[in-house]
């Protein structure tokens, strides 16, 4: 059946689930627009042979002196409704090249968002064209979260808002005095501390903090020595 | 990237954090504006020690975590109350109790940031809230079943997480009772 | 011409979907009404002609039918998942029917056949059908089912049926997660680690 390996490289596309994005399949999509290339030449070809058939009936109708306007292609079902095969063909192929490369881009995207730069791997599954386009949207991005040409924000840095500029952390191992900007505090192992978000994070990334849901409990009772 | 058009849970938390609650501050706010702050929503305050105000939850729980409050009780959150709620609940299968439209997002707050404002009754508060929310859902779920075209179901007092619950398939199913319906209009109930 | 009419009644916006792609590609039972010349084997490998003759029957993908009907030059019928005997079913409780197995796009394949020219509507049978499964559907995905027979379930429901399904599955999942504890958008970890196949390290 015609449209049989574009519909291939879709299916791939579908199968692998909306999270991963499989290696960009170049031999199919060669073989495709080679299926393309057949059809239009066959198009041509039955075009051709449309318009002889068309010529010589009206030649025909001309000699016995009726009138030859009526004739249309209509008049050789055989070859029009090949030709519109054909056609149709041509342009479901295309629509699925264009789901194909569309919906790779779209996942592409959603990557650039989720990490910086390509790993290698995923580097290998991509054509050259779309790393291309991986690095310009790139660019694009990094220029419009820039502080001089932009809005001055890593916008991927949070999936969702910080509910506050500080946060609860726990220390998971004694780290000695370190000086934050609200003043210094020691960094005991177990114990439970309110601090600036930014400040902690470069500590919990090396597994001296971990984020705590809430504060300890003599946080509540001291608040209320205030009543 | 925002691919997802409908809200989740957190992005309902947030918009349930301009509302509004009362603390007893345990600091006073010497400004000119009468010791109260101005913001985006709205001017709250005066600041004074041990004198109750009200302000947005966002600001309640900044305080709380900085020692700088105590956040009440709201009138609703306690044991009387939802038994009541929870009674009606269960006696009218048609009828949705009235409750604050961000009550799971207001006592999960609460539970989490001012235990300690529910002293001994935040176990049985906090199993309150679950029963409600747990035979609310189950009351939707029989209120869409009865969904046979691409018509209305009637559902009062539902709350913002209830709705966002069912608004992905609620939407979904009526999208497709009006896609097939449409192509042929004779053939509606 | 061609290709646009089909999508064209409804789902213009789908031109990039997979699942409208996918859709499409059903097959279903035809007649030519006209010889064709040149494309037999390609339409039916199964036959050795190069032509098809007329009145000959073939299996003809969604996207090509709208071309040739709205010509006149081919006949459409009744695919067999919409026949007397899947009427007869609905009839009696369409609850248990495994659509995925008949037509996995069982409702978007019956809109694109009553949008095509010349053919047979079957759209009071699939809304027959949506609705005596509608309940179902709502029922199973609020519902506390272990993940296995959730899966079961699912292997019953159309593509269709299935996105509404999981739909209504994941937005009681959101509630419940953030409800008990647990952090914000925990499935976006672990799509990360699926996208770029290296495990995810870290914060950022």
């Amino acid at each position: 059946m015609f449209g049989k390996r574009a519909v291939d490289l879709v299916k791939e596309l579908s199968a692998a689930g909306s999270d991963s994005l499989p290696p960009y399949n170049d031999e199919q999509v060669r073989l495709v627009l080679e299926e393309i290339a057949e059809h239009s030449a066959t198009l041509k070809e039955l075009s051709g042979v449309l318009n002889e058939k068309k010529r010589l009936r009206e030649a025909e109708l001309e000699e016995r002196g009726e009138p030859s306007t009526s004739v249309s292609f209509g008049d050789f079902p055989e070859e029009t409704s090949a030709f519109i095969v054909h056609h149709t063909s041509i342009l479901r192929n295309k629509r699925l090249l264009l789901t194909y490369m569309k919906e790779r881009m779209d996942r592409i995207k959603r990557l650039r968002w989720q990490q910086r730069s390509l790993s290698e791997d995923t580097k290998q599954n991509l054509s050259q064209a779309e790393i291309e386009w991986f690095n310009t949207y790139s660019q694009l991005l990094s220029g419009y979260m820039r502080r001089d040409t932009g809005v001055g924000m890593d916008l991927t840095l949070d999936e969702s808002p910080p509910k506050d500029p500080d946060m609860y952390v726990r220390v998971l191992r004694d780290y000695g005095e370190v000086a934050f900007s609200m003043g210094s505090v020691v960094l005991k192992k177990g114990s439970t501390h309110f601090l600036p978000r930014a400040e902690a994070d470069p500590l919990i990334r090396e597994g001296v903090l971990c984020p705590s849901q809430s504060g300890p409990i003599e946080a509540f009772n001291s608040s209320n020595d205030y009543v | 990237m925002p691919v997802d058009p409908s809200f989740s849970p957190y992005d309902l938390e947030f918009f349930a954090e301009d509302d509004v609650v009362k603390i007893v501050p345990s600091f006073s706010l010497p400004t000119f504006s009468h010791s109260s702050i101005r913001c985006i929503g709205g001017a709250f305050g005066p600041f004074k020690p041990n004198i109750p105000v009200e302000v947005p939850l966002w600001l309640a729980v900044a305080l709380q975590k900085r020692n700088n409050c105590r956040i009440l009780q709201p009138d609703w959150l306690n044991t009387e109350t939802l038994q009541e709620a929870l009674d009606q609940e269960k006696n009218t299968a048609a009828v949705f109790h009235r409750l604050p439209f961000h009550y799971l997002e207001i006592s999960k707050i609460l539970f989490l940031h001012a235990k300690e404002a529910f002293g001994t009754d935040l176990l049985k508060v906090k199993e309150l809230v679950g029963d409600i929310c747990k035979v609310r859902l189950s009351k939707i779920n029989a209120g869409l079943q009865v969904l046979q075209g691409p018509m209305t179901v009637k559902l009062n007092n539902l709350s913002a997480a209830e709705c966002n619950v069912i608004r992905p398939f609620f939407q979904g199913a009526l999208d497709r009772f009006h896609l097939l319906a449409s192509v042929c209009l004779r053939l509606l109930p | 011409m061609a290709g646009g009419a089909v999508r064209g009644a409804r789902q213009g916006g789908d031109y990039y979907s997979l699942d409208a792609v996918l859709a499409e590609e059903t097959l279903i039972p035809c007649m030519f009404k006209c010889g064709s010349r040149g494309v037999g084997r390609a339409l039916d490998p199964s036959s050795g002609a190069e032509d098809v003759k007329p009145r000959a029957a073939a299996e003809l993908p969604l996207w090509m039918l709208q071309a040739l009907t709205s010509r006149d030059m081919l006949a459409v019928k009744v695919p067999r998942w919409y026949g007397e005997k899947m009427r007869r079913k609905i009839q009696a409780g369409a609850g248990v029917e495994n659509l995925r197995l008949r037509c996995p796009y069982f409702y978007d394949v019956a809109l694109a056949l009553h949008a095509t020219d010349g053919a047979p509507s079957v759209a009071d049978l699939v809304i027959s059908t949506f609705r005596s499964r509608y309940k179902e559907i709502l029922t199973k995905a609020h519902s506390n089912e272990s993940p296995k027979e959730m899966a079961r379930i699912e292997a019953l429901l159309s593509v269709e049926e299935a996105a509404l399904f999981n739909a209504g599955r994941a937005s009681l999942d959101a509630l419940n997660r953030w409800r008990f504890g647990g952090r914000a958008n925990p499935t976006r970890t672990r799509a990360k680690r699926r996208l770029d196949g290296a495990p995810v390290n870290g914060s950022r």
